[in-house]
C-alpha cells in the first residue's frame, strides 16, 4: 500500500522486518521480490508519484571537477531516474568482471556467473520483453536477418535490447496491492542510525518537506537512493563514525563513475550500415561494435562500445568546420570504393578507470531538509584519454583495412578533459565492492563492510563499470540482495 | 613512338602473325590499359572523375602539412600503395591503367595502410596515406 509520509504522527516509529531507503530501480526490485515472503517491508520514497521542484531541488549541489549535470541526470520521485531513462538493457560481460589487467582498478569480486541466475528475471523486469540471449553470434544466426556491419578478429558486435520501462508505473499498482509492503511517499531519509559501535543499524530518521518527521526500525535495512545519494546518505550518517557510516578507510564516495559517452566521430562508410546498428526496424534492438577481448587486451583499451548514430548529411563544402570537410572525403573514398557512400556520426561509450580522485563529498552546504549537500568531482586520468584515442584508432584503422570506411576524430571530443557532454547519467562506484575492507565499501553480497545488516543497492557498489548501461545489473544485484534478505 | 609503350611495340611489331585469338588477347591486354602518355596527375585525376575538385582540395590540404611528401615532391614518383607490389616501373603502370584498375589498386593500397600505420591525420580524419598522396598529385603543378 501507499502512504503519505505526512500521515504518520510525528516523531512515532514505524517498525519493520526490512527498510528500504529509495524507491527506483533498485529499490522497488527488492519491495516487489520480498511481497509474500513473510517480511514486513516498509519503502521510503523522498518524491511522490509525479516530479516536483521541491523535491527535486534536494538534489541541489556543487560540481568541483569536470562540468557535470548532476541535477538532471537523475529524478526524484517514485520509480526514480526510471522516469526518464532510455532503455537501454544490456548485462555486463565476463571480461568486466575479471578486470583488465592493463586498466588499474577493474575487476569485481564476484563473476558473470554469480549474477547470470538473476540476469533472466532482471531482464525481464527491466525490459519487459522476452528473455533473449544476448550474444552476438545468436542474433546473426536464424532468422533474425541480422547483418553484421564488421565481424572480425580485433571489431565485434553487441547487442543492446532498448525498452524503457517506467519502473514506478510498471510496478506501481502490484506494491500498492501487496499487504506485506508500504510505501511511504515524501519520505526523506536523512540519517542511519545505529548501536553505539556503529556496527549494527538501529533506524533510518525520516523527514518530509513540510518539517515532519518520524522514525522507522527494523531488523534489516537498505540502502537504494542511487549512486550520488547512496554515498551522501552514508557520509552524512556521521553520530557514531565522524566519517560517515562504512567510511572508516575513507573510501565512501570516492571511485564515482559515470560512462564516458559522446559523440566524436564522423563516420564515412562505402556502404549503408546495416539497420540493426541504428534501431531501424529492429525498434527493441540495436547493435554497437565493440573491440573483441583479444583487441583489447593487444591495444590495452578498457570497455568501450561504439554506437552508430543517425545519418549526417554531408554539403559539398563545410559540413564540417576546417579543413577537409567530410564531403570531400567522401568523393574520395567514393572515387576508390566505387561507391556512394554515407556519413554518420560515431558515438563512443567506454568505462573510466575507477579513480579515487574522482568522488562525491558533503559541502558545506545544507538542503531544505537541512541535509548536507554534495559535491561532485568528477575527473578522467591521462589513461582514460589514451585508452579513448586508442579505441578510436582501433576502430578506424579496422574499418580502413576492411574497406568499410574511413573516420575522423572530432576535435571537440577527444583529447579535452573539459569535453562535453562526457557521461551518460550513470552514477557509480561510490560504495565499491570489495572482499578486503581497506578497498571497498561493501562485500560481494552488497553488504556494508562492518555492518552487519546493511545493505547497498544499486550500481554505487559497481567496482568498475564496464561500458554496458547499469540498469540491468542494477536489477540484477536487487533480486540477489533480495534473496539474502528473505 | 613515343608514348607507345614496350608490350604495345610487341604486339604490333607481331601483327602479321597475328590470329584471332591472339588478337583477342589483345584487346583484354588492352581494357587493362589507359591512354598512353598520360601525366601521372592526368592518371590520378581520372581516377577521381565526377569528384576531382574534392580530390584537389584535400590533396592541397594534405600538402599544406607535408609540402615535402616524396611523392608530391618528385614529378614521377608516384604512390607505392596505387600500384602492385613488385612492379619494376611503377610510373609506366600508374600512367597507363585503366581509371577502374588503378582506382582498384588505390583502394587495395589504402587498406594496406591501415594494416601498416601508414595513416595520415588531417583535420581530425585518418586517412590511408596512399588516398592523400593520389589527392596530392591532382592538386599539385605535375
Amino acid at each position: 500500500m501507499f502512504l503519505a509520509a505526512e500521515s504518520v504522527q510525528r516523531d512515532s516509529v514505524v517498525h519493520a522486518d526490512v527498510v528500504i531507503a529509495g524507491a527506483g530501480a533498485a529499490g522497488i526490485t527488492i519491495a516487489r521480490a520480498l511481497r509474500g515472503s513473510g517480511l514486513h517491508t516498509v519503502v521510503l520514497e523522498g518524491g511522490g508519484f509525479d516530479y516536483d521542484a521541491a523535491s527535486q531541488a534536494l538534489y541541489t549541489g556543487t560540481v568541483s571537477g569536470s562540468p557535470y549535470e548532476l541535477e538532471d541526470s537523475r529524478l526524484r520521485y517514485f520509480g526514480g531516474t526510471t522516469n526518464h531513462w532510455g532503455g537501454w538493457v544490456r548485462p555486463l560481460d565476463d571480461a568486466d568482471f575479471d578486470g583488465r589487467a592493463w586498466v588499474p582498478g577493474t575487476g569485481w569480486p564476484i563473476s558473470r556467473s554469480d549474477l547470470d541466475p538473476y540476469y533472466g528475471s532482471a531482464f525481464r523486469m527491466t525490459s519487459q520483453l522476452d528473455d533473449h540471449p544476448f550474444g552476438w553470434e545468436s542474433w546473426l544466426e536464424g532468422d533474425r536477418d541480422v547483418e553484421a556491419l564488421v565481424d572480425s578478429p580485433l571489431l565485434t558486435g553487441a547487442m543492446y535490447r532498448i525498452s524503457p520501462v517506467r519502473f514506478g508505473q510498471a510496478y506501481r499498482d502490484e506494491l500498492r496491492d501487496a499487504p506485506d509492503v508500504e510505501v511511504y511517499l515524501g519520505a526523506n531519509v536523512v540519517n542511519i542510525g545505529t548501536d553505539r559501535t556503529g556496527s549494527h543499524a538501529t533506524g533510518l530518521d525520516v523527514r518530509t518537506l513540510k518539517g515532519a518527521g518520524f522514525h522507522v526500525a527494523a531488523d534489516r535495512f537498505v540502502c537504494a537512493l542511487g549512486g550520488i545519494d547512496n554515498a551522501r546518505l552514508l557520509l552524512a550518517s556521521r553520530a557514531v563514525e565522524p566519517g560517515g557510516l562504512g567510511n572508516s578507510n575513507d573510501l565512501v564516495g570516492r571511485y564515482f563513475m559515470d560512462h564516458i559517452e559522446a559523440a566524436v566521430a564522423t563516420l564515412v562508410l562505402a556502404d549503408p550500415v546495416p539497420n540493426v546498428y541504428l534501431g531501424g526496424r529492429f525498434d527493441l534492438a540495436r547493435a554497437g561494435v565493440v573491440p573483441t577481448e583479444a583487441a583489447a587486451e593487444q591495444h590495452r583499451l578498457a570497455g568501450t562500445a561504439f554506437i552508430i548514430g543517425e545519418p549526417r548529411v554531408a554539403s559539398r563544402r563545410g559540413a564540417l568546420d576546417g579543413t577537409v570537410p567530410d564531403a570531400v572525403v567522401k568523393g574520395v573514398l567514393g572515387s576508390l570504393e566505387r561507391g556512394d557512400p554515407h556519413t554518420y556520426s560515431l558515438e563512443i561509450r567506454a568505462e573510466p578507470e575507477p579513480n579515487p580522485q574522482s568522488r562525491i563529498t558533503l559541502n558545506d552546504g545544507t538542503d531544505a531538509l537541512g541535509m548536507p549537500t554534495v559535491d561532485v568531482h568528477r575527473v578522467l586520468t591521462d589513461g582514460d584519454h589514451q585508452r579513448l584515442k586508442r579505441a578510436m584508432e582501433l576502430f578506424a584503422s579496422e574499418l580502413g583495412r576492411l574497406g568499410l570506411g574511413w573516420m575522423r576524430i572530432d576535435a571537440d571530443g577527444l583529447g579535452d578533459h573539459d569535453g562535453p557532454l562526457y557521461y551518460g547519467f550513470h552514477h557509480m562506484g561510490t560504495t565499491r565492492m570489495s572482499d578486503d575492507p581497506s578497498t571497498g565499501v561493501v562485500d560481494r553480497r552488497c553488504r556494508v563492510h562492518g555492518i552487519d545488516n546493511l545493505w547497498i543497492a544499486g550500481s554505487s557498489v559497481f567496482p568498475s563499470v564496464g561500458f554496458a548501461n547499469p540498469t540491468l545489473t542494477i536489477v540484477a544485484l536487487a533480486l540477489r540482495i533480495a534473496d539474502d534478505l528473505r | 613512338m613515343a608514348g607507345v609503350s614496350r608490350r604495345r611495340l610487341i604486339l604490333v611489331g607481331a601483327g602479321g602473325l597475328v590470329t584471332m585469338g591472339l588478337a583477342a588477347v589483345a584487346v583484354v591486354i588492352g581494357e587493362e590499359r589507359g591512354s598512353p602518355q598520360r601525366s601521372r596527375r592526368d592518371a590520378a585525376a581520372a581516377v577521381f572523375a565526377n569528384h576531382l575538385e574534392d580530390a584537389r582540395v584535400l590533396g592541397a590540404a594534405y600538402l599544406s602539412t607535408r609540402p615535402d611528401d616524396p611523392v608530391a615532391a618528385s614529378d614521377r614518383r608516384v604512390p607505392p600503395g596505387a600500384v602492385p607490389s613488385g612492379t619494376a616501373d611503377q610510373e609506366e603502370w600508374f600512367t597507363d591503367a585503366v581509371p577502374a584498375r588503378l582506382a582498384g589498386q588505390s583502394a587495395s593500397g589504402c587498406r594496406d595502410d591501415f594494416v601498416a600505420g601508414r595513416i595520415v591525420e588531417l583535420d581530425g580524419w585518418l586517412l590511408p596515406l596512399t588516398a592523400v598522396q593520389l589527392c596530392a598529385i591532382v592538386s599539385g603543378d605535375a
